[in-house]
């Protein structure tokens, strides 16, 4: 059984009376096995964002169903849904999301205390996790106080923190310099070596080049996908962007 | 650029921001009405033909003048609170290529609208609410009631050029504001990280210390005249460390919660406690200002609702019957004259030649002596000057005449006295009066004797002797200079006849004035009568009180709005800061109902914390405002009490409301997705 399962997912968005509709995502298939590092790539207004959306289950699909750990959990009730997402799943954003009234430290412990757990806990689980993420110092900062690339890595350790399933990447290279977002997706890399399954959303080559599996969507499908199998990063950069010239210029299927 | 092209964006750029301005324009609106309302009335005949109007007419001016004082300072500062809001916009304006004198334009024609908009549609509504004020003035002084319907001219023009002269204000604090900015810094404004509040513990020390000072001060003060000096330096103090507390001090408490791990790494506390150390940095002058501003509305109303109330009380504790007659002689031995027998025999008279029965009939004879109380002596002084915190006035009745005045029966021997005290307290078992020792049997608290005790404002010892007689030995005794200090009185007073109407009952007692003051066979002694019937002095009490609660209703009501409009405003502003905070908790696994909880009990919190320090304020106000309050006749506590704390029931009531309206729109713009 696949970690992730996502079945014929459908979304239609429509104008407030009804009138026009936009079909976001018009049937959507693919899995995730544990482990993976998987890659969506997709232009914008390809429906990546509604995919990841749903995904987060931040957003409900109109048709078709989502399995994590064969658990259908568009089924869940709304209060369930924020737990479910708490304890299973993991977020980075592009913009950080970090609060700016919490040191480093404190937003980094905010999904365990929202999940009741006692401080000494957290400060034993944090420690591993910031050293193996390079934060350990700047953890009494506040994010007004650090660069950005240590915001985002904040992220991921507050994402990491409670060893979710599977971590969802929204452009996490997005709002990053060119050395930080090259630190970040190594970060990424060595995070899915310990066995972190990983989903990332991006527009960046370079970004999906590090993946093990890229997905790429077009006007609301998956349109097409590349194993790394043994290329370098390199190699799948090159080939990924083979593919995205080829999107664009409106090339068939292979 | 035709010329009415700022006037329009002025005018789409307050529409846009109707959120902003209409409280505003409201606030003006409500000053402009309420200021032409009160001035109004000051002018109006109704109020100079009423019993001791000159008096009102003064009160309502006073009323006047905190309007326009508070009302500036209010205006003044609601205004560059929404002048700040709009930075972005003005950036936005002079990134499109305004330039910073036509973005002035803008805002000057903004201040031009609403100065004309709320003049006139403040004046439009003071002048239709007008007749319904006065009505109820009337009905609160129990005045006359008048149908005319007059506009007052001097009043509208009063208005008119008090609001010109804030608004003029206004206008050119909102163009330096605007002027001083930097348009790339405009855009940015709300963007910028910010540092996380220091806390600073010793300035949060010497708040609570000021706060304990002033409380202490307010509570152990124990002459009603040195609360006259204290109280002004009381409220400054407590002014300046609420400000203190509610800035530094709930900063300070904020990290000292953090500093507990197991505390603030929960659920509940986490967010509202880091959120609230940043808001409390910026917002804690406001909150302060709404507590002031709350503790003011109930000092006020509750004082000048218990003089209204409690004025039978004071009345009747001044005027113990509804008619007196006293004969003051300036030394002991007036008393001894036939002059008291001579008041009984024209009485009598009287009352057998008009047919006219009083219900009750007391008499009594006594006498005062003021002096300084130097332990259990009081030395002689004739002369009273505010800082003398030893000065008592003591007055001293026969048994006989208290226990028939009081009905009751006590018994004392030649040297034994009954105490009572007004004002002040005495603990020892002997007093010494002048050089006459005398010891004390009991205490007693009933005296409604000496209705003159309470028109002055001094500490008061009533003192029951077995006989007057014992005066004797002092009757004509002198202080240091020379001056008289004792002097002794013979009271009659009497009770309405019941059959007779209140009028009737007046005119009896003029024709029995008449008599006294045309009958030359009580002119022998050096004397003077002092005539006075209850009924007459009523209506002027019912003026002043009844004016002072009315001024003091007025501006309760000004000072109300002005706490929801700075509520509401901080509401707003922290719904849009809290909006973007709240969806990325929702992103980090927060549910709905997590957050609606953390937001009500953050909102509860910062909002009645307030109104818990205004109530803790007026508790210890209390026995200062009881102190004023005896100054002014009023002897009965437990009405000062309740009514107390019903204003602070009613102030709870109207500030939930409040609440619940401005919660509304915070909820508003933080679900807003």
């Amino acid at each position: 059984m696949s970690l992730l399962e996502v079945k014929n997912l459908k979304k239609v968005y429509s104008t407030r009376f009804g009138g026009n509709k936009v079909e976001a995502l018009k049937n959507v298939n693919f899995t995730v096995e544990e482990g993976e590092f998987v890659s969506i790539m997709g232009e914008s207004g390809s429906g990546k964002t509604t995919l990841l959306n749903i995904l987060a289950a931040l957003d409900s699909a109109t048709a078709g169903s989502v399995l994590l750990d064969g658990k259908d959990f568009s089924k869940l009730k709304e209060t369930e849904v924020a737990t479910f997402r708490r304890d299973n799943l993991g977020f980075v954003f592009q913009e950080f999301n970090l609060l700016d009234t919490f040191s480093i430290e404190d937003n980094i412990y905010l999904p365990l205390v929202l999940a009741d757990r006692n401080h000494k806990e957290m400060s034993e689980k944090i420690k591993p996790i910031a050293q193996r993420l390079g934060i350990s110092d700047i953890l009494k900062k506040y994010p007004y106080e650090v660069s950005g690339g240590q915001k985002q890595r904040a992220a991921v350790a507050r994402a990491l923190i409670t060893n979710p399933k599977i971590i969802l990447a929204d452009e996490p290279t997005g709002a990053l310099d060119s050395k930080s977002s090259d630190e970040l997706l190594s970060l990424f890399k060595e995070v899915n070596k310990t066995g972190q399954t990983i989903l990332m959303v991006t527009h960046s080559v370079k970004a999906a080049s590090v993946a093990s599996r890229v997905l790429f969507i077009k006007d609301g499908e998956v349109f097409h996908q590349i194993y790394r199998g043994d290329d370098t990063n390199e190699q799948l950069y090159q080939k990924i962007s083979d593919t995205l010239t080829m999107l664009q210029t409106g090339g068939e299927r292979k | 650029m035709s010329k009415v092209f700022f006037p329009k964006l002025a005018k789409s750029g307050m529409t846009k921001n109707y959120k902003l301005y209409i409280p505003y324009l409201l606030s003006c609106i409500g000053m402009i009405m309420m200021l032409y309302i009160i001035c109004a009335l000051s002018y109006s005949e109704t109020v100079a033909t009423m019993a001791a109007g000159r008096d009102l007419a003064v009160i309502l001016r006073l009323g006047v003048g905190v309007i326009c004082i508070f009302g500036s300072i209010f205006l003044i500062y609601t205004n560059s609170f929404l002048i700040k809001r709009r930075y972005r916009e003005f950036g936005l304006y002079s990134i499109l290529g305004m330039d910073r004198k036509s973005i002035g334009r803008v805002v000057f024609w903004e201040s031009v609208i609403v100065s004309f908009v709320s003049l006139f549609v403040g004046l439009f509504l003071g002048i239709l609410f007008f007749k319904f004020a006065e009505l109820f003035l009337i009905k609160i002084v129990e005045g006359a009631v008048t149908f005319s319907f007059k506009i007052s001219a001097e009043s509208v023009l009063i208005t008119i050029g008090v609001f010109s002269v804030i608004f003029l204000i206004i206008m050119l604090k909102s163009l330096i504001m605007v002027g001083k900015a930097r348009p790339l810094e405009l855009l940015r404004t709300t963007e910028t990280g910010e540092k996380p509040p220091k806390a600073n513990f010793v300035l949060a020390i010497i708040g609570a210390g000021t706060l304990a000072f002033a409380y202490y001060n307010a509570v152990t003060i124990e002459s009603p005249l040195a609360v006259l000096y204290w109280f002004f330096l009381d409220v400054v103090l407590v002014i300046i460390a609420t400000y203190i507390l509610f800035i530094a001090g709930s900063v300070a408490l904020c990290k000292l919660l953090k500093k507990n791990k197991n505390y603030y790494y929960k659920k509940q506390h986490f967010v509202s406690v880091s959120t609230m150390a940043y808001r409390m940095k910026r917002n804690g002058a406001g909150l302060a200002s709404i507590c002031i501003l709350a503790t003011m509305v109930l000092v006020m109303i509750s004082s000048s609702a218990s003089l209204y109330f409690g004025e039978n009380y004071a009345l009747r504790a001044r005027y113990p019957m509804d008619v007196e007659f006293s004969l003051r002689f300036p030394t002991f031995d007036g008393l001894l004259t036939d002059a008291p027998e001579k008041i009984d025999n024209i009485m009598e008279d009287i009352i057998k030649s008009e047919n006219y029965k009083p219900a009750e009939v007391k008499t009594y004879k006594s006498a005062m002596i003021t002096g300084l109380l130097d332990g259990d002596t009081l030395v002689p002084i004739n002369y009273f000057s505010d800082s003398m915190d030893d000065f008592r006035a003591v007055y001293i009745i026969g048994l006989d005449d208290y226990n028939a005045y009081q009905d009751e029966k006590y018994e004392l021997k030649d040297n034994e006295i009954i105490l009572g005290t007004f004002r002040c307290n005495y603990k020892g078992d002997s007093l010494n009066i002048a050089g006459l020792d005398l010891k004390i049997k009991e205490r007693s608290k009933s005296f409604d004797v000496f209705g003159d005790s309470v028109a002055i404002i001094v500490p008061t010892f009533y003192v029951v002797v077995k006989d007057l007689a014992v005066l004797k030995p002092i009757g004509d005794i002198k202080d240091a200079d020379g001056a008289n200090v004792l002097y002794s009185e013979y009271y009659y007073g009497y009770n309405y006849d019941e059959r007779f109407s209140k009028e009737e009952s007046i005119e009896f007692f003029h024709k029995i004035k008449d008599k006294f003051v045309h009958n030359d066979y009580i002119t022998e002694n050096e004397y003077i009568i002092r005539p006075s019937t209850i009924e007459e002095e009523r209506s002027d009490f019912n003026t002043l009180y009844g004016g002072l609660f009315f001024v003091g209703i007025m501006l309760s009501i000004v000072f109300i709005f002005a706490a929801a409009v700075i509520i509401y405003y901080k509401q707003i502003c922290e719904g849009y800061e809290d909006k973007a905070r709240f969806s990325i908790m929702k992103k980090v696994g927060m549910t709905g109902r997590n957050i609606k909880k953390s937001i009500n009990s953050q909102v509860l919190t910062v909002f009645f914390a307030p109104l818990l320090m205004a109530g803790m304020h007026l508790a210890f106000a209390f026995p200062v405002v009881w102190k004023l309050l005896q100054l002014f006749g009023l002897t009965t506590l437990w009405v000062v009490v309740v009514i107390t704390l019903i204003a602070f029931v009613i102030y709870g009531i109207f500030y939930a409301i409040i609440y619940k309206g401005t919660a509304g729109a915070y909820y508003n713009i933080v679900s807003n997705e």
